[in-house]
């Protein structure tokens, strides 16, 4: 009896164990929702592991590398992390709004993440990026 | 007992709000274009503005500055000073601006030490435009008379002309500016309606 008890708290606490390290996993993933309508109507939700972004970032060929415009970005670079860190350590709260009678656009921060979304006639698009993943991948470019 | 516990949270409320340290600004831009029902609204932290503009690094724009261009050919700009409290002084000034003829940091310490009173005052067909100085405030209004009849309401805080510098390239700093907002107190700084409403604002 004493044994069994054991048993289902070992699997309890590993089942717990595993659903935190789960939720620190998922928390960096970026999430995009595109959903549009017509004939050719389509629905994709996509996870974006975000930790994988700076190890995929220096995978970027020496020929992109070589295009002025990633050069401007990299010339500007140490200005552009110091800004997303900024806006990460900053206060959450919706930063661009545009309403137009059939547009609605909204990009936001919160706990950490950026958020805009887009509603529009034809599309609906969701995204969600932690900023975090994003400075990382900025800086290892 | 009650009036212990009374006191108890009394005392943590006080505490928590001592803790919870001063509040971050926000820049407002509001705009409205009746034209299309389209309305922008932007709302960005004080601090976050800072961190963008040194992020900006263009021959134009860089550290936070922007070079000022005012030309070359000079130009000549014709006012009616009027001092209230130095009545005797009134009358017609004529400043030639161009790139070194106006020190405008000077001028602009000269307004904030004048007393308060109304500096310019344009009436003409096209506007009718006032620059005052009332409390506190450096205030420029611009109603036009044209087609499109704007107004134009700048309110800005005189502490905010402390910030206010040139330097020997005619780069005006504006990551200065910034900074000062958060330094003053919340409100208008400028409104615009007509063709379109423009709202720009500190909270």
């Amino acid at each position: 009896m004493k044994r069994r008890g054991f048993v289902t708290g070992t699997v309890l606490g590993l089942a717990l164990a595993a659903g935190f390290c789960l939720a620190a996993f998922v928390s960096d993933f970026g999430w995009v929702d595109v959903q549009t309508t017509g004939e050719d109507a389509i629905h994709i939700t996509l996870p974006l592991p975000m930790d994988l972004l700076p190890l995929a970032c220096c995978f970027v060929p020496e020929e992109a590398k070589q295009d002025p415009d990633f050069q401007e970005f990299l010339n500007q670079r140490e200005g552009i992390v110091k800004a997303l860190a900024a806006l990460k350590d900053g206060p959450d709260g919706c930063l661009v709004k545009v309403q137009s009678p059939e547009e609605h656009v909204e990009i936001s921060k919160i706990g950490g993440r950026l958020s805009i979304s887009v509603d529009a006639p034809d599309a609906r698009v969701r995204l969600s990026l932690p900023l975090g993943p994003v400075i990382r991948a900025v800086q290892v470019i | 007992m009650k009036r212990n516990l009374m006191l108890t949270i009394a005392i943590t409320a006080l505490a928590a709000l001592a803790l919870a340290g001063p509040k971050t600004k926000w820049v407002n831009v509001h705009v409205f274009d009746p034209s299309d029902q389209t309305t922008v609204d932007v709302r960005l932290p004080l601090d976050f503005i800072g961190a963008a503009i040194d992020a900006v690094n263009t021959p134009e724009f860089r550290q936070g500055k922007i070079t000022l261009d005012f030309g070359t050919h000079g130009g000549e700009i014709e006012a009616e000073a009027k001092g209230e409290a130095e009545p005797k002084r009134e009358g017609v000034v004529r400043v030639r601006h161009g790139r070194s003829e106006v020190d405008w940091v000077a001028l602009l310490k000269q307004v904030k030490a004048l007393p308060d009173s109304e500096f310019v005052k344009v009436d003409s067909p096209d506007a009718f435009i006032t620059v005052n100085k009332k409390g506190g405030f450096f205030l420029v209004n611009v109603a036009e008379r044209g087609e499109g009849k704007n107004t134009v309401d700048v309110k800005l805080p005189l502490g905010l002309l402390d910030a206010f510098s040139v330097d020997e390239k005619n780069q005006l700093d504006v990551k200065a500016f910034i900074t000062k907002l958060g330094d003053l107190p919340a409100g208008d700084l400028v409104t615009v309606k007509g063709e379109a409403d423009v709202r720009i604002w500190v909270e």
